[in-house]
């Protein structure tokens, strides 16, 4: 399996109760996962483990045979290789679209820079000539979303985080964007997992869907459908 | 999990970790050497000072901080509700007009008052010019308790104005409209409901004014009332011994942390704003006629005696001198002024960056303690605060005799690292603030795009919140251009600021002379007290 992650436990300072408590889940190459759950059930949380944000009590985290996480293991969020989405974009208000993007290129000239910076804008379905020279205050949400994406994709991550990609977008965008979504992630081949509090988001995006509860996974007894969500 | 525990360590070291640990220890020495040396063996002066003059130190260090206390919260509080909930006239220009005074440092304000109403100054001489009368001396002198009671109450009063103002702006308007719609008078409003909702910020304020009252040097001497602090620089420069210039310090330090102790007890758990975001600004009612011109009167009347008349004054009293005063040497004392100030800021700024950056970045018990030392120097007098830095810089030498080309317990670096120590909050709690507001995703977004924590706290951090940065390097830099009595413990030979200038020019009887100096701090403060409204102003909307 491409990611192997095994019965992690984290809690938050002073906090009695664990957030997440044996969380696992292990997915192929290419795979898109749907986290699904309530809010209050600690899917960011996990989110923010994978990506190195979080240090976790118990567990490990193996990503394409490296271990990011385990007793004796962190790997700095730096050094992961782990692209995230934030849910509020978290765009840097003091650069433009392009130097966004360009942030997280290291080692490469500026040409090739440049070039990658076009190759993800035409990804996300953006033009190079109108956007990249904008900066995010200029953008509507849907287009910092997709400038959002382009800046984790950049760097080729070897998996992708997306935190509640959907939550700031009005209801007609939603379903569009959720398309082509879809399709961006599986041209780009990119190993994705995104936290939805949403059952028609995870159906309509995922390959695969774990449900999670008061950070527990809930276990679907096989063939059946995935519990619907109250 | 005991190797989860050093997998945990080794994850969180780093050099934000390590810096703010070190700078919290170098705060901390100079305190913690005082409170140390505070329990050795007294000698003989000791006794005579426990005899003689500790009991008169603390009625009158009591006296002056009780009623400049009860002062503060009245004109403090009726000041801030009145602009708050009412417009009178000229209200625009009071609203900021009444935090200037704490542009002018209470010593300067003490010789000014005194040199206003003396036997030479203008409102006597202008009593005997035109009425020919000759008044009681008496009635003029206010270089007694009460005196100083005054000086403090009219420019200290704005700390109780600025944050009881804040508070009733942002927090208290449903409340006080609900009261209106119950048909409350604005009288009775102010007492059940304004003053009672406010008294967390009204503490808050307060407990301010008293550290500065306890803080200050030159009003009590000047008007030669004993102190605390004036027992300190008696028993240090006069008589030159420093074990009971310490016991006097830790005596000061007590007394400081007790009153922390009473704010933390008064105030409870109430914190000095509600838990709700939603800012609505208080409508304010338009007062007319005889209740219009009242107001305004009393607003303007603080007004001039905590600015207009001191400030009228000192700049009649600078044209009278500033043929022989503006002199080259003159030119250096500004100089020095400013490359103190300049350079214990910068450092202040960077001392601050680390350590907020690294209480933001991991929660915890050890950056709460990390982040309640740095607000430590600002409640313990300058005074204090020197003797600790004495204690500590003779102690190195004597460690380093021979080791270093100079010898640091006479040279800048001993006061530079003392402004460092007692101003540290003031930049510290601008920068956090600016943290807060930005929030740490920008930095985790940077981190998750592979860039380390250096590299994001230069690309991304700093220039997030520079405006916090400006705003922190500001503050300090007049708090530290206005401070006397660390400056005047702890400077080189022969070296003086615009501050300590002002100061002996004044006990030097040569009031006039002083003015020059004074008005350079005031305007200087003023035009930084500007500023920073207007930053305030535009962040807020």
């Amino acid at each position: 399996m491409f990611v192997e992650i095994k019965n992690l436990r984290f809690r938050y300072n002073n906090a009695s109760q664990a957030t997440i408590d044996d969380f696992h889940l292990s997915m192929d190459r290419g795979e898109i996962t749907a986290i699904l759950g309530p809010s209050g059930s600690g899917k960011s949380t996990v989110l923010r483990l994978i990506a190195g944000l979080e240090i976790p009590e118990d567990g490990s985290i193996v990503i394409g045979d490296r271990i990011l996480t385990d007793q004796r293991h962190f790997v700095q969020p730096e050094k992961r290789g782990i692209g995230m989405v934030f849910q509020d974009y978290a765009l840097f208000p003091h650069m433009t679209v392009a130097d966004n993007i360009k942030f997280g290129l290291k080692n490469r000239g500026r040409r090739e820079k440049q070039q990658r910076v076009e190759e993800v804008l035409e990804l996300v379905n953006l033009s190079v000539s109108d956007y990249a020279k904008r900066y995010p205050y200029e953008l509507s949400g849907g287009q910092q979303q997709r400038v959002a994406l382009a800046r984790a994709l950049a760097p080729n991550p070897s998996v992708l985080l997306l935190d509640e990609p959907f939550s700031n977008l009005d209801s007609d965008l939603h379903i569009k964007i959720r398309e082509e979504l879809r399709d961006i992630l599986k041209q780009a081949g990119i190993t994705s997992i995104f936290v939805t509090h949403d059952q028609s988001d995870a159906e309509s995006l995922a390959d695969r869907i774990v449900v999670l509860k008061n950070g527990k996974v809930v276990e679907p007894k096989s063939g059946e459908p995935v519990p619907v969500m109250v | 999990m005991n190797i989860n525990r050093l997998r945990n360590i080794k994850s969180n070291m780093n050099i934000w970790t390590a810096g703010s640990l070190i700078f919290i220890i170098l705060i901390l020495l100079p305190n913690l050497s005082i409170l140390i040396e505070f329990f050795s063996e007294p000698n003989e002066n000791w006794y005579h000072i426990q005899e003689y003059l500790l009991m008169d130190i603390i009625q009158n260090s009591l006296l002056i901080i009780v009623f400049t206390a009860l002062l503060t919260i009245l004109i403090g509080t009726s000041l801030a509700w009145l602009v708050s909930a009412y417009d009178f006239p000229l209200k625009s220009f009071l609203t900021w007009g009444l935090i200037l005074p704490l542009a002018i440092p209470p010593y300067i304000g003490a010789y000014t008052y005194h040199g206003i109403l003396n036997y030479t100054g203008i409102i006597q001489t202008s009593l005997r010019r035109t009425f020919q009368t000759d008044l009681n001396q008496q009635y003029f002198d206010i270089m007694n308790i009460p005196g100083a009671i005054f000086i403090f109450t009219v420019f200290l009063y704005p700390y109780v104005y600025t944050i009881t103002r804040a508070f009733l702006s942002r927090q208290a308007a449903s409340l006080i409209e609900n009261a209106r719609l119950l048909g409350r008078g604005s009288f009775e409003i102010f007492w059940t409901i304004v003053l009672p909702i406010s008294r967390a910020a009204m503490i808050g304020g307060v407990s301010l004014v008293i550290l500065e009252v306890l803080n200050d040097y030159g009003v009590v001497k000047y008007f030669g009332i004993q102190t605390f602090t004036t027992a300190i620089f008696q028993t240090w420069f006069g008589m030159g011994d420093i074990d009971s210039a310490i016991k006097l310090s830790g005596t000061l330090m007590i007394v400081v942390l007790t009153i922390l102790l009473l704010e933390r007890f008064l105030r409870g758990r109430k914190r000095f704003s509600y838990t709700t975001s939603r800012v609505m600004p208080l409508k304010p009612t338009r007062l007319t006629g005889k209740k219009a011109f009242m107001a305004g009167a009393y607003a303007l009347l603080i007004f001039a005696l905590g600015f207009l008349i001191p400030f009228i004054q000192l700049v009649d009293w600078m044209l009278l001198t500033f043929d022989t005063i503006a002199s080259p040497q003159f030119l250096e004392y500004i100089r020095n002024s400013l490359l103190v100030a300049m350079i214990a800021a910068g450092v202040i700024v960077t001392v601050s960056l680390v350590i907020a950056n690294f209480t933001r970045l991991y929660r915890g018990m050890l950056s709460t303690f990390v982040s309640r030392v740095t607000v430590l120097g600002y409640s313990i007098p300058g005074a204090v605060i020197a003797i600790g830095v004495i204690i500590l810089f003779i102690a190195l030498d004597r460690k380093l005799s021979g080791l270093l080309p100079i010898v640091l317990s006479t040279s800048l670096i001993m006061l530079i690292f003392a402004y460092v120590v007692r101003f540290l909050a003031i930049g510290y709690q601008s920068i956090e603030a600016g943290f807060e507001k930005v929030g740490n995703r920008f930095t985790e977004a940077s981190r998750t795009l592979g860039v380390g924590l250096i590299r994001t706290f230069f690309r991304v951090d700093v220039k997030l919140i520079r405006t916090a940065i400006f705003g922190g390097f500001i503050l300090s830099f007049i708090d530290i251009l206005k401070e006397l009595p660390l400056t005047l413990i702890l400077r080189p030979f022969n070296f003086d600021t615009l501050a300590t200038r002002a100061f002996q020019y004044a006990n030097d009887e040569m009031i006039h002379e002083a003015a020059l100096a004074s008005i350079l701090i005031i305007v200087v403060s003023g035009l930084a007290i500007f500023v920073f409204q207007k930053i305030l102003e535009e962040d807020v909307t």
